[in-house]
């Protein structure tokens, strides 16, 4: 297992996307902490500076790219061949490969937490109002967009796995947040709290987040990573390689 | 079906007396370079053999070595993508060989190589047979296969037609053709073509 973990280190190493990845998540946190300074907010009020941080979360849609990718990439330009002719008990791969992107998921989660801080006291400072560092709320959002970036790397290892067509697991992925996920919670009302990306926003405490805890949220979304990860180890260990 | 890539719907292939996944050191086994056989277009052609390398359970000097053996010792500093279809099959090839495996599976291995490379790979599959691998080459290139092989399988629709020497089957195509009822075939959609109105 040591030997699989390095080696999909090492391929996540030798080619670019990962480090775009990498490099896009901070920009992104800028950008996006600026917006919320500039945009008029009341810069004496702690919410401000919490709102801001919680772009950390936000971009998790990245490391949910990032996981499908770690699976459907590898279909795509078929080294997935070689990959299970050198482990040909596939779950294994899988295994690596959801340790792995969730590990580079709560790494670039730290990074981005790091940048929002950083970003944030500058752009509250710079226009003359106060930042609280000493403030719970803002750690436990920090912490729960870390958490996020996690989860959903693992989630996107699941999809990817699911869904090896590339284009069509990151098509399925984004319209599933932007779109699907809105139509069933206006079908099944309340319930809505309950489906993933709902999750995502409770444990990132984002804005528009659904009226359950942080902590509710966060297994919520564990609970369909690990549902997720069971099907995808399932259907990866049948599926033909044609 | 014989690497495990492909459930078949009966019976079992095995390789030494073990299915594929029984085996302990796989690609010390038997290296293969299928049609399925990729590289990250984005990946130098040295990382993508070192990561073979590192499943495959040898040192990274084994990189250099099979690079040299397939001719490639230049363009390893290159990523994948700019490679040209014949440089693809050597990298798989290149691939294959890492684990110096007893066994070699090729698809269509002559894919994409230019006259000087098919001279070439006849050579490499005939010293390497020689020195007591097997290597088994599926292939529609019949004239280029009768060079080099020993033994042939022929199958068609899903049935075995022939397993033998060589020279129990005198002239491979004319053979081929007779075993796999293949002008028949053509025979019969002529016909169905002139009965188009």
């Amino acid at each position: 297992m040591t030997t699989l973990i390095a080696n999909e280190l090492h391929k996540l190493r030798t080619i670019r996307g990962p480090w775009l990845l990498l490099a896009a998540g901070p920009v992104l946190v800028i950008v996006g902490v600026a917006g919320e300074v500039a945009g008029g907010a009341d810069l004496t009020q702690p919410e401000t500076a919490i709102h801001a941080v919680a772009h950390a979360g936000v971009v998790s849609l990245l490391t949910l790219i990032f996981g499908i990718t770690a699976v459907a990439g590898e279909y795509r330009h078929r080294t997935i061949t070689d990959t299970y002719l050198a482990t040909p008990r596939r779950g294994r791969v899988i295994a690596a490969k959801f340790a792995v992107s969730t590990a580079v998921g709560a790494v670039l989660g730290l990074l981005l937490a790091i940048t929002a801080v950083i970003a944030t006291t500058v752009a509250v400072t710079a226009n003359g109002g106060a930042f609280d560092l000493s403030n719970r709320d803002l750690w436990r959002t920090l912490a729960g967009g870390v958490a996020c970036n996690a989860a959903f790397a693992a989630i996107g290892v699941a999809l990817g796995a699911l869904i090896p067509n590339l284009a069509a697991a990151i098509a399925a992925a984004l319209a599933w947040i932007a779109l699907v996920e809105g139509l069933i919670g206006e079908l099944i009302g309340d319930l809505e709290a309950w489906l993933p990306f709902a999750g995502g926003q409770a444990l990132g405490r984002l804005p528009g987040a659904p009226d359950i805890s942080q902590w509710a949220g966060g297994l919520l979304l564990a609970g369909y990573a690990v549902v997720f990860a069971a099907i995808a180890l399932t259907t990866s260990a049948r599926r033909d390689i044609t | 079906m014989l690497l495990g890539l492909v459930r078949p719907t009966a019976g079992a292939a095995l390789i030494g007396g073990q299915p594929y996944r029984s085996l302990p050191h796989p690609r010390r086994t038997v290296g293969a370079v299928l049609e399925t056989t990729g590289a990250h277009p984005g990946r130098r052609a040295r990382d993508h053999l070192r990561i073979l390398a590192q499943v495959t359970g040898v040192p990274d000097g084994r990189v250099a070595e099979v690079c040299d053996q397939v001719g490639l010792a230049e363009a390893t500093d290159r990523r994948v993508g700019g490679y040209s279809l014949g440089m693809r099959q050597r990298l798989g090839l290149a691939g294959a060989l890492l684990g110096d495996p007893p066994v070699l599976l090729l698809d269509e291995p002559a894919n994409g190589l230019d006259p000087a490379g098919m001279a070439w790979l006849r050579g490499l599959l005939r010293d390497l047979a020689d020195q007591g691998r097997t290597i088994l080459i599926s292939s529609h290139l019949l004239s280029e296969v009768a060079q080099t092989v020993d033994q042939v399988v022929i199958i068609n629709q899903g049935r075995l037609r022939f397993a033998g020497p060589l020279e129990d089957l005198g002239d491979l195509e004319a053979s081929f053709l007779r075993l796999t009822d293949a002008p028949k075939t053509i025979a019969t959609r002529h016909q169905s073509l002139k009965d188009l109105p």
